[in-house]
């Protein structure tokens, strides 16, 4: 249904930072392994948007979250990696904390209230 | 690169609000994942053609990626810390300016001085120098327009790369806020012996400032190592003079005179004539049988002279509504200057222990550089007496340049 895909897209760019600061807890990535690293996670039920992932990235970036910095590339272009700061790594905790009471009562609500 | 993957890359760079340095950054970094995406299609099975197209539909449209680039890096977290940032850079860039400048101003004061002694003995006859402290205030302030160009122009290029906007949306709101506050410590607070071109050096402090920000980058500005040891070296000059014109400064000067005999060598018929002729029969009337009077003091402190005298009875018993005054004299011989009918300061004497003492202040009006001060009262008769001189001396405007553009 439309509408599925629509609230789906919403979802997923909603919980994109919590994405995105659990993919790099356990190192830096540059954007495209980020995208491909949540893909294989998820079994490919979800797919960041490239139009997404980057003002995500940036925006993370500007609050501290993350930090960034050039790599040149073997034989290709420069690439700039994510790492997780200690802003960021706090901000994970608190927002798997936030994702765990949420999907919880969600949850309860849709999966327990119709059985 | 793929002309459709250069034009998307264009397109995105062009819209991005970011200095130029980021929107280089940026289009880089998009265009490595696009070059991985699009391989990453090809290996799935599309041709190059469609890898690229794909790749391109799933960033979407370049003027909306761009303006959400944009938006996530423009926080009002990271314009709040460029500008404490840009204000605590430019600070420390007009420190440095500064140091530049009096060491600009120290070598031009110093050619000068040079001038002047080969003027000397060149053309002889008497000496060349500054009389009116003014323009020690304009060299000063000279040093101040280096220290103010340095500021703006590291504010801006600071501003921008901190709040991660191009130079020239930073530029207006820099020159108008920096501009107003300069202004206002240059014109109202900053406090100096005035004349009329220090006020226009001081005015032309905000005027660089701006000046320098509307022609400012976003470009970093980078300091070579001999710079900083320059700057090192003009701030050791400058810590070693600044204690000694301070101590010169706020140490007060002292005068006493006493009141001599009449007809001492006056080429003059009468003392009435004498004083007609040098102007002391403006602030009053000759007396002929002074008051044996004690000791008359003057003591001048940054513009403020106060004069006193001993003996109140002999004079309060002939005398009454008793002033200081304070009136302009001539340059070449201390005579009163008779194109003014009226004292340019003025104050009652008080009774003091067994003196009169009374204050006026000689720096507050313009285009007053030699002054006389004298004591008067008003007699029986009703008509205002000479009573004494005290003394005179040469003075200049001391203070902000909002002082002298509101003063008598």
């Amino acid at each position: 249904m439309f509408e599925d895909r629509r609230i789906r897209a919403q979802l997923l760019k909603g919980t994109l930072p919590l994405l995105i600061l659990a993919t790099l807890r356990d190192g830096e990535l540059h954007g495209y392994h980020i995208v491909r690293r949540i893909r294989e996670r998820s079994g490919d039920a979800l797919t960041p948007s490239e139009g997404s992932l980057y003002p995500t990235l940036h925006r993370l970036e500007a609050e501290g979250a993350l930090e960034a910095t050039w790599r040149d590339g073997e034989g290709g272009p420069r690439r700039r990696y994510y790492r997780l700061t200690q802003r960021g790594l706090t901000a994970l905790e608190s927002a798997e904390r936030d994702w765990a009471t949420f999907a919880g009562g969600v949850n309860r609500v849709a999966l327990d209230g119709a059985g | 690169m793929d002309p459709a993957l250069d034009a998307y890359l264009d397109a995105l760079a062009a819209a991005l609000d970011l200095p130029s340095q980021e929107r280089l950054e940026v289009r880089d970094e998009i265009g490595a994942h696009l070059l991985d995406l699009r391989s990453e299609l090809a290996e799935a099975g599309l041709t190059d053609e469609m890898a690229g197209e794909e790749a391109l539909r799933r960033l979407g449209p370049p003027d909306l990626l761009g303006r959400e680039l944009t938006r996530a890096r423009q926080t009002h977290r990271a314009l709040l810390a460029a500008v404490g940032g840009a204000t605590w850079a430019a600070t420390g860039a007009a420190f440095r300016g500064l140091i530049l400048g009096i060491a600009g101003v120290t070598v031009v004061a110093m050619v000068g001085m040079l001038g002047m002694a080969v003027a000397t003995r060149l053309f002889g006859n008497g000496t060349w120098m500054i009389g009116d402290a003014g323009w020690y205030t304009v060299l000063a302030v000279a040093a101040l327009w280096v220290a103010a160009w340095f500021a703006g122009r590291v504010f801006v290029s600071v501003a921008a790369r901190g709040s991660h906007r191009p130079a020239a949306q930073v530029r207006p709101w820099a020159a108008a806020i920096g501009g107003t506050l300069i202004a206002w410590v240059a014109l109202g607070w900053l406090t100096a012996a005035q004349n009329r071109f220090s006020v226009i050096a001081l005015a032309l402090v905000p005027a660089v400032f701006i000046a320098a920000t509307l022609t400012g980058t976003d470009r970093p500005i980078e300091r070579s190592g001999r710079a900083r040891g320059a700057s090192l070296a003009l701030l050791a000059t400058v810590a070693i003079a600044v204690p000694l014109l301070v101590w010169m400064a706020v140490t007060p000067v002292q005068v006493q005179t006493q009141l001599s005999g009449v007809g001492s060598a006056v080429p003059y018929a009468s003392m009435q004539d004498l004083l007609h002729a040098t102007g002391f029969d403006l602030p009053g009337r000759y007396v002929a049988d002074p008051p044996q009077l004690g000791t008359m003091n003057m003591q001048v402190d940054r513009g403020l002279v106060t004069g006193s005298i001993e003996g109140v009875s002999a004079v309060t018993a002939r005398w009454h509504d008793l002033r200081l005054e304070a009136w302009r004299a001539t340059q070449e011989g201390g005579e009163i200057d008779k194109a003014f009918t009226t004292p340019f300061a003025a104050a009652p004497m008080t009774i003091q222990s067994d003196g009169l003492v009374g204050a006026v202040r000689v720096d507050r009006t313009r285009d007053v550089s030699q002054w006389v001060l004298v004591v008067t009262g008003v007699a029986a008769d009703g008509g205002r007496d000479l009573i004494a001189t005290l003394g005179g001396m040469n003075s200049t405007f001391t203070g902000s340049a909002w002082d002298w553009l509101t003063a008598p």
